[in-house]
């Protein structure tokens, strides 16, 4: 059999049916477990080169991560306590429940440097759980791309229908809509503020229909957050499309919009503000953020700490090894 | 009714010939015996030879067969005991009532017997089946007794024997008495009470004519034999299916079992009928043949989703989450995640299962539809194998293969002698001759077609050597006799029939049931060690999981309570349902389910039968005499190989070549072939040949014809000798060569040539060899002078004693005790001339015991004692066994390996010394000390005993190489009274080597090292070896020249011992590596993932979310890691060649290093680390904008693959192109397995794989990722490695840098001790494994073994002292 093509292989040589034999040779070494194998072994001489290759390779990451990140400019106001009136400051509730108070609020932002256009403007919210198991669940793919056309539903609950008529967008993501507003001004003028293509472009064309209106949305008794357009279609409802794409952590920003005019340092930006969205019920805190951002996306001090700690170390266990090599001579 | 029967045809109740008490007529043809039962004899005037009619309780009964026959042959003018008075049965009846049951000889026999018996049959229940198989057509319709089918009804359940009847349409007398079936110690009796009608035959002599009475019913039997109880129940509802084919529920039943089994080859039913509706169908119901033809596809469904698959626990477990899965409520995913490696998991098995069954389909097929002659109804047909019922005629011809167990009625040849290779049965390849029973010798042709009678054979059983059964034909067959059946006049399935023009027998087996089918055991699935540690530990996994689950559950329905209902947009609902506080708990069972790896029965069932592979592959392992590979039948245990701590072999065959050749011998005190070292060169015995001294000519002559060896002439003129045993053949070739030619084996004529003369002598009886009487006679006529001559050989001990009593045997005995030290086989030889009158008793109770159905080999013996005695003692001949190839390195490398030895051989004590000496075993002096047990009562082999552990204790302290010596005798009282003593001792020895034990011997010793707690191995070529390799934990056998019947048994068999060291050192530990690190990195893979959903639930409100989507899920347990690691097949830490030159390296395989809880806690550490590592990087990494959860959570993923990437690199000790190819390659799959899916608009990762890609953070995020999760590992790894190596670590460096290999030093197999508390019978105290913390180099062997405190010898005194006399061998017991 296998065996004995392959010994006859051995012994009468190789070279007759070249192309044949090699595949053969292959499957002899194989199951002889002869296949040609390198094996590292760690001794000290490649350990050392490695390590050093590893830690030249991680401090020039973490020059470049730190120097990429050291060019985002980023601005962050909380604004939801400073938003609260004096006089509701110690029952928020009541205020943010309340129609009938105005929820307008100004916020000033001083530019400690120079920002570039495009700045970003996100809103970021904490300990608000967009993963928690109800709420991602919550929501219907297929209503969104198709509409009413889509009968199931069911993973909307509790938010599929109301008063017997089915919710479009359903589900308690899209009846959460964030729907504070911000509008920017500088010195007199009113910046210029993008909210266009704010959301992914794949999620616009394939994700939320182009002929699906909004539908019965936010007419229960209960109303979560933002209302719905009815005459535009999901997919530029593209607040809506931000929002949906659900965080995986319970602090997230989401894109507001872009703001297209260079900001100079000491420039103070004024802020005007809907406060409409419900965070004081569970303790949750809004900011306000722009942003520049750099080739590694926005500002993330994680990743420049995290080089910088593992290229540290990595020369501290270099050094100790040194150490030891020189001490304890080992075999 | 039986006693009718009798009584009806002949018995002459009034013929009342007795005399008074005590005193007993001389009856004609009626002998009476020792033990005081009568046989009865008649000669039959046609072959002038004696028939022996059977014996009988009582002088009567004798008489009156002997009349019977006397009738037959002569007919009615026969002289007879009794005058021929027809009775009726009312009469008969009377005259049983009548009776008392007294032992008074008064009155008529049978009628008295009868009754005895018949209620015993009836309340037995179990009494033989009975299969009616006519061939024959009858002119008229005759009755048989409804006890017929009440024994098929009755019996079938327990039934302990069967009946065959050839014809039992007729004769109910023959019925009476011949159906009394005694099996074991309880006789089972067949119950002829039942009978309803009168049972009235006709006068004897014509056969066909008719019978009156008015029979109520008939079982038309079919044959066959009865399957076991429950079976047959089915088939009593269902009697009247018989026409169709048969209840399709049967098939399955047994296709299932067939399956599981093996191959099933037709399948028979048995069923009744009423008799009544087929009388004018006679020929047809005659000769029913219900066979069921065998169907792969009514069973293959069952075994497709095989049931026993499902109901292994983690199948269960598994099934289990899948279905908690469909409930959309706790579901954290899609439940295709679990539900697709699920069924592909068992798409995997079950394909491989479903092929498996294909091909056994495919090969069942063309065993059961191949075409075969029978006769039926007197006519010969063409039918199908599988059509073959019990009771057919089976014509064969030559070189046809035997299709079912036949017993043979008549062959070409004029002495009804038949050749057939049995080499598919046993393995043996030299032919052997198969004789037709003495009854049918001479029936011609045509006469055979329309044969009649009953065999009475035992219930099917897997012993291809046995076969007690009796055969009685019916006239006009004259012998109506019973005639003993052996296995001598059987041919089994798989054989073939060869030199033989044709041969006929009657099916006494088919389907399953022949030897061969109910051999096909199923294989006990053996446990590894490996696979039991992997069972723990799936264990301790399954119990964190549910802490884990149980933490999660409440702190979810806390935190739930506590922040979820605050949070408006959750929008918890006030009041849930009653479940809801199950709801989180069970949703975190779900979650963490993929903690136990769903593959890894999967991965580890292919790695074993890839490891199975490399076996049979192996070059290096192939038999270059014989080009026989080595061959692992069982693919599961390749890891206990690595494992082994104890080696028993056998001797002959094993360590030895088993080519004997004749060396030396000594003839009435000469020794021959002490100078020259050969016998066959010695001038003086060449002289004393050319002289014809007597006495060389006698022991030439036992040389030549005291065997079974059969000399076949070749064209070439030449005389090949086909010997089953080796020894014979040796003995035959020396004789030859000294000019006593054995020349031809004519049915029982040999024919002798000596110097041009030729000697022809008869053989009357062989009295065959067995293991316990250790010696084999044959009786012979010499046929120039009459005489009757008994030559006998055999072991010394067996000889030696019945020398006659002036017999000097000293010399014999120095001339063993000589040839012995120089490691060389010893046969004596002896004989007697036996007188006419002594040959005949005898040989009339040779045949009695022959005939006897129950323990039959035991009476065998008994009978053949009474003639093996008084013999003159010729001469012993001394024959070489020469030493296999590498042995002595083989066995000295396993030592080193820490692997002990013990030899168990059947041969003489100074000859296993000697071979152990020479092949390394134990160590000559001073080195080595031999510490002997021995004794033949009680109290001395305690003593010795004692002795031998005292010692034994105290050397354990000096380097010394200790072993101990037992033999057979002396080990059968350690193991019944000191099996506790026995046991210390066997922990103490490393080496031991038992003499003369019997193989029953051999399996017990396994199973006391087994208790122990020791992985075994069990090495033999032999049949005697069989129950010693099935105990073991592993057998090998050795495909050698005493045939193939132990490496059938075994788990592997290789060509030749030496191929062990190959077998153990290079593939069990290569298997034990692969494995270990195997099956802790799929426990790896899946704890990182479930780790990293663990984590992400205290970060998503402890609500159950999962950070994986389902696709990823699956993937990753499926695809992404599951399938790269099994490359590691290809692993090899050391090479091959330092392995066998550093055997002691097996020790880290022995002590289970690689894979125990403590390497486990490594890799748990490992993942939770890496869990950590992932989780931490990638959610700060991807904080706030970033932080989408389809990307979050596909850079974890990323992370984890890459991080798996290198672990398996890091782990993997040498690499292969596969192993690149796997690692690096999987990595590629996983992005273009995920860019697909990306491009999916439907999908729910639409877009972000390329997305990601894009992004250089993604990049930078990994990269962190690998350094952060490799970097301590390999520092870790790298300080082990060059700072605390380990002995493989060593190897590695020496091996890989070209450098010096430094000495290992010594690896200490570890501590084991024994408490003292232990019973004796129960020894199951583990070993003190400490795995990893083993001080490696410890020079001083004094803490290798340890005794339990306190004085190790109180056993001795607990005992019960029991008389020596107890001690009477009996060879029943063994």
């Amino acid at each position: 059999m296998d065996v004995d093509e392959g010994s006859s292989l051995d012994t009468i040589g190789d070279q007759s049916v070249p192309q044949h034999s090699r595949r053969c040779k292959a499957f002899h070494q194989f199951t002889q477990q002869s296949l040609p194998a390198c094996k590292p072994v760690l001794t000290p001489k490649w350990v050392s080169s490695w390590r050093t290759t590893i830690c030249e390779g991680l401090f020039l990451k973490m020059f470049f991560t730190v120097f990429g990140y050291l060019q985002v400019v980023e601005i962050v106001d909380r604004y939801d306590a400073e938003c609260i009136p004096e006089a509701y400051k110690s029952n928020k509730m009541a205020y943010i429940k309340d129609n009938s108070i105005p929820k307008n609020c100004s916020q000033f932002l001083k530019v400690y440097k120079r920002m570039k256009a495009p700045i970003y403007i996100y809103y970021q919210l904490d300990n608000y759980y967009q993963n928690h198991r109800r709420y991602v669940k919550s929501k219907s793919e297929q209503q969104l791309l198709h509409g009413l056309g889509s009968n199931d539903t069911s993973s909307c609950k509790p938010q599929e229908s109301n008063n017997g008529l089915p919710i479009v967008p359903c589900g308690l993501i899209a009846w959460s809509l964030f729907n504070d507003t911000f509008t920017f001004i500088r010195g007199k003028s009113e910046l210029k503020v993008s909210r266009k293509n704010i959301a992914w472009k794949s999620d616009r064309d394939h994700k939320f229909g182009k002929h699906v209106y909004p539908f019965n949305f936010q007419n229960g008794t209960l109303i979560g957050g933002g209302k719905l357009e009815p005459s535009i279609p999901l997919s530029d409802q593209e607040d809506l499309i931000v929002w949906m794409r659900t965080a995986a952590l319970p602090s997230f920003r989401k894109l507001y919009g872009r703001i297209e005019e260079d900001l100079d340092t000491d420039d103070v930006v004024v802020v005007k503000l809907m406060n409409n969205y419900n965070t004081y019920s569970f303790g949750g805190k809004k900011k306000l953020v722009l942003s520049t951002s750099s080739w590694l996306g926005g500002k993330n001090d994680f990743l420049g700490a995290a080089y910088v700690f593992a290229g540290s170390s990595c020369i501290f266990v270099s050094l100790v090894f040194l150490l030891l090599h020189t001490k304890i001579p080992g075999n | 009714m039986a006693l009718k029967d009798r009584l009806g045809v002949k018995k002459s109740a009034s013929g009342n010939k007795t005399s008074g008490d005590g005193k007993e007529m001389h009856y004609r043809g009626v002998r009476k015996r020792p033990w005081g039962r009568y046989a009865a004899e008649i000669r039959d005037p046609g072959k002038k030879s004696r028939v022996w009619l059977g014996t009988f309780d009582t002088a009567e009964e004798a008489a009156k067969a002997y009349d019977d026959a006397a009738r037959e042959f002569r007919g009615a003018k026969a002289k007879t005991n009794f005058p021929l008075v027809p009775t009726d049965t009312a009469a008969a009846n009377d005259a049983v009532s009548q009776h008392s049951p007294s032992n008074s000889s008064s009155v008529e026999s049978s009628g008295r017997e009868a009754p005895e018996r018949e209620p015993t049959r009836c309340v037995g229940g179990g009494g033989p089946v009975v299969g009616v198989f006519p061939f024959l057509q009858q002119p008229q319709p005759v009755p048989v007794p409804v006890m017929q089918q009440q024994v098929v009804y009755g019996g079938l359940s327990h039934a302990r024997g069967q009946v065959l009847f050839l014809d039992a349409l007729k004769r109910g007398e023959y019925v009476s008495t011949v159906f009394p079936v005694r099996y074991g110690t309880s006789t089972v009796e067949f119950d002829g009470g039942v009978v309803s009608g009168p049972f009235l035959t006709h006068s004897e002599s014509d056969s066909s004519s008719g019978v009156d009475g008015q029979p109520k019913k008939l079982l038309d039997l079919d044959l066959n034999v009865a399957p076991p109880g429950g079976y047959i129940r089915t088939e009593r509802t269902a009697p009247l299916r018989v026409w169709n084919r048969g209840p399709r529920h049967q098939h399955s039943f047994r296709g299932g079992r067939g399956s599981r089994q093996g191959r099933t080859r037709s399948t028979i039913l048995t069923r009744t009928k009423e008799r009544d509706q087929d009388l004018d169908e006679q020929p047809r119901v005659m000769g029913i043949t219900q066979i069921s033809p065998f169907d792969c596809f009514s069973y293959d469904g069952s075994d497709l989703i095989s049931v026993n698959r499902l109901l292994r626990f983690m199948n269960q477990y598994f099934l289990l989450i899948a279905c908690l899965q469909l409930w959309s409520l706790i579901t954290p995913v899609n439940p295709a995640s679990t539900w697709g490696p699920l069924i592909f998991i068992f798409a995997v098995s079950a394909t491989k299962e479903a092929w498996d069954d294909y091909n056994r389909y495919l090969s069942d097929k063309k065993a059961n539809e191949k075409e075969v002659w029978v006769v039926k109804q007197g006519i010969k047909k063409h039918i199908q194998a599988q059509d073959i019922c019990v009771g057919n005629l089976v014509w064969l011809r030559e070189n046809d293969e035997v299709p079912c167990d036949l017993v043979l009625i008549g062959t070409s040849d004029p002495q009804g002698l038949c050749y057939i290779e049995t080499a598919a049965l046993d393995g043996e390849t030299d032919l052997k001759t198969r004789l037709i029973p003495s009854a049918c010798m001479g029936i011609d042709l045509e006469l055979l077609h329309r044969i009649k009678g009953v065999i009475e054979c035992p219930i099917p059983d897997k012993d291809i050597t046995r076969f007690d059964a009796n055969l009685r034909l019916f006239p006009p067959f004259i012998d109506n006799d019973l005639c003993p059946l052996t296995i001598k006049n059987t041919v089994l399935q798989s054989c073939y029939l060869r030199n033989t023009e044709w041969a006929c027998g009657i099916a006494v087996y088919t389907g399953n049931e022949t030897k061969l089918g109910m051999s096909r055991g199923i294989a006990e699935p053996k446990l590894t060690a490996v696979d039991a540690m992997i069972d723990k530990l799936t264990g301790a996994i399954f119990i964190f999981q549910i802490v884990v689950v149980m933490v999660l559950g409440i702190a979810g329905n806390v935190w739930k309570d506590t922040e979820a209902r605050k949070q408006w947009y959750v929008l918890y609902p006030e009041e849930g349902p009653w479940y809801e506080l199950l709801v989180i708990p069970l949703r975190f069972e779900l979650l963490c389910s993929i903690m136990i790896p769903i593959s890894i029965k999967v991965s580890l069932d292919l790695v074993k039968s890839l490891y199975a592979k490399f076996i049979d592959w192996d070059n290096e392992m192939i038999d270059q005499e014989t080009g026989t590979p080595a061959h692992a039948t069982n693919t599961a245990i390749s890891e206990d190989l690595g494992q082994v701590e104890y080696i028993l072999t056998d001797k002959t065959g094993t360590l030895t070549e088993n080519k004997m050749i004749f060396r030396r011998c000594c003839i009435n005190g000469i020794f021959f072939g002490n100078e020259t070292g050969d016998a066959l060169k010695d001038s003086r015995l060449l002289n004393a040949v050319a002289t014809g001294s007597p006495d060389v000519i006698r022991f030439l002559t036992v040389m030549a014809i005291c065997n079974t060896v059969i000399p076949i002439k070749s064209k070439s003129g030449a005389i090949l000798y086909k010997a089953q045993s080796q020894d014979e053949d040796a003995l035959v070739q020396a004789a030859s060569q000294l000019h006593m030619v054995f020349s031809n084996r004519n049915a029982n004529i040999l024919e002798i040539r000596f110097n041009a003369s030729i000697i022809r002598y008869e053989v009357l009886e062989t009295l065959e060899f067995t293991s316990d009487r250790k010696r084999m006679s044959v009786v012979v006529k010499d046929c120039q002078n009459g005489k009757i001559i008994l030559l006998s050989k055999g072991a010394d001990e067996a000889i030696l004693p019945y020398a006659f009593t002036g017999q000097q045997t000293r010399m014999f005995i120095e001339a063993v005790d000589q040839y012995a030290q120089l490691g060389l086989r010893t046969l004596c030889l002896a004989w007697r001339e036996l007188e006419e009158d002594e040959y005949q008793e005898w040989s009339l109770m040779f045949k009695e015991a022959s005939s006897t159905l129950v323990d039959r080999e035991w009476r065998i013996a008994e009978v053949c004692q009474r003639l093996e005695h008084d013999l003159e003692v010729l001469g012993v001949t001394a024959i070489e066994d020469r030493l296999q190839d590498g042995v002595p390195e083989t066995i000295e490398s396993l030592r080193k390996a820490g692997i002990n030895f013990w030899m168990l051989t059947g041969d003489k004590q100074n000859t296993a010394i000697q071979i152990a000496l020479s092949c390394n075993f134990i160590s000559p002096e001073p080195k080595g000390q031999l510490l002997l047990i021995d004794g033949k009562t009680e109290d001395e082999v305690r003593r010795s005993l004692e002795r031998v552990l005292l010692t034994m204790t105290i050397t354990t302290s000096e380097p010394k190489d200790v072993a101990f010596v037992v033999d057979g005798w002396a080990l059968e009282i350690a193991l019944k009274h000191y099996r506790k003593a026995f046991t210390e001792l066997a922990i103490l020895s490393r080496t031991a080597i038992c003499c003369r034990v019997t193989p029953s011997q051999k399996a017990q010793l396994v199973e006391i090292l087994k208790s122990c707690d020791y992985k075994t191995l069990a090495i033999g070529d032999g049949g005697n070896d069989v129950r010693m390799i099935q105990q073991a934990d592993i057998g090998v056998g050795i495909s050698g020249r005493e045939g193939l019947q132990a490496a059938r048994a075994a788990d592997y068999s290789i060509g030749k011992f030496r191929f062990l060291k190959r077998l153990i050192l290079v593939h069990g530990r290569y298997s034990y590596n692969r494995t270990a690190f195997l099956s802790q990195y799929s426990f790896y893979k899946s704890l990182v993932i479930c780790f990293i959903q663990i984590f992400f639930s205290f970060i998503s409100g402890v609500s159950g979310t999962s950070l994986f989507n389902s696709v990823s899920l699956m993937a990753y347990n499926v695809f992404y890691t599951s399938v790269p690691v099994l490359v590691s097949v290809l692993d090899k830490d050391l090479s091959e060649e330092t392995v066998m030159q550093h055997p002691q390296i097996l020790f880290y395989c022995q002590a289970g290093r690689l894979l125990n809880p403590s390497t486990f806690a490594g890799w748990f550490g490992r993942s939770l680390f890496h869990a950590i590592v992932v989780f931490i990087i990638s959610i700060h990494a991807y904080a706030y904008e970033k932080s989408e959860m389809e990307e979050i959570s596909m850079v974890a993923l990323s992370g984890c693959i890459w991080l798996q990437a290198f672990v398996m690199t890091l782990e993997t000790n040498s690499f292969t192109i596969l192993q690149h190819l796997a690692i690096w390659g999987n990595l590629v799959v996983f992005y273009i397995i995920n860019w697909i899916f990306s491009s999916l608009p439907s999908s729910g990762m639409y877009t972000i794989m390329f997305r990601l890609c894009r992004e250089p953070s993604y990049w930078i995020t990994l990269c962190l990722i690998v350094g952060a999760g490799m970097g301590p590992i390999l520092a870790l790894k790298y300080f082990r490695f060059t700072y605390r190596p380990s002995k493989i670590n060593t190897l590695q460096q020496a091996e890989r840098l070209g450098g010096p290999i430094l000495s290992l030093g010594n690896i200490e197999p570890q501590s084991r001790s024994i408490e003292k508390d232990i019973s004796p019978l129960s020894i199951t105290q583990p070993k003190n494994r400490n795995p990893v913390y083993e001080p490696l180099l410890s020079d001083s062997p004094n803490t290798r073994r340890s005794f339990g405190s306190g004085a190790p010898f109180d056993f001795f005194q607990s005992q019960s002292r029991l008389s020596s006399s107890s001690y009477s061998r009996n060879c029943k017991d063994n």
